[in-house]
């Protein structure tokens, strides 16, 4: 049998909705990657200061508190640029995608997410991990 | 009261919860034997499959309240027939 594809890689989930973080974790943690989930822009800034991850999965519109995906993107890219970053969100808007892209977002997903959607955006992103392309 | 966008957000929001949900509980199935599962694996993968599909229908129901609530709004600025913007004043 392979090994999960995320075995010995971190990842955060940044969601404000409780179910989507309980659904991300176990789709996560069945691929093996440690998982550590925030339910606010600071919370996940605050989980960045005390650790390392290799991915983060940032929804760019969060109702709760002040910060949103894009300043936890930022905040990423300043203190761990070698993360990488998928920002979800529901607009599929070119201004924002470009804006993610040059803050230095490795990809970007719109909602609503489909198995084949985020499988594809996770092998891509460990792929780039693994090799150190990110 | 909340604005159109934000109700359409909400009503995206119920949309991707049931999108991750079925998600989960399809992958919670594959890659099992049913017929080689004990009477306690096969009992504990029912309970959630079932949890699972409880939570998908209430989701739903949310987000048909939503369209419910948007539809009035939505036929007064738009012919819901004609599809043609009611003319402002």
């Amino acid at each position: 049998m392979s090994e999960p594809i995320g075995k010995g890689l971190k990842i955060l989930v940044l969601d404000d909705e409780e179910d989507i973080r309980r659904f991300s974790k176990e789709f996560f943690q069945r691929r093996g990657f440690g998982v550590t989930t925030a339910s606010t822009g600071q919370a996940a800034i605050n989980f960045v200061k005390k650790a390392r991850f290799d991915i983060a999965v940032l929804d760019i519109h969060l109702y709760k508190g002040k910060k949103s995906g894009i300043d936890v993107l930022k905040f990423i890219m300043e203190s761990r640029p070698d993360c990488c970053c998928i920002m979800l969100t529901r607009d599929n808007d070119q201004k924002i995608m470009s804006e993610t892209t040059r803050l230095g977002a490795c990809d970007y997903l719109v909602k609503p997410l489909t198995l084949q959607k985020v499988d594809t955006a996770i092998k891509k992103a460990v792929t780039r991990v693994r090799k150190g392309d990110k | 009261m909340s604005t159109l966008r934000e109700r359409i957000h909400e009503l995206g929001n119920w949309h991707n919860k049931i999108s991750m949900a079925a998600m989960v509980t399809s992958e919670s199935l594959s890659g099992k034997k049913i017929s080689k599962m004990t009477d306690k694996e096969r009992d504990e993968i029912i309970k959630k499959v079932v949890q699972r599909l409880k939570k998908i229908e209430e989701y739903v129901v949310h987000a048909d309240k939503i369209i419910e609530e948007a539809k009035p709004f939505l036929y007064k600025q738009i012919g819901a027939d004609t599809e043609i913007p009611s003319k402002t004043k």
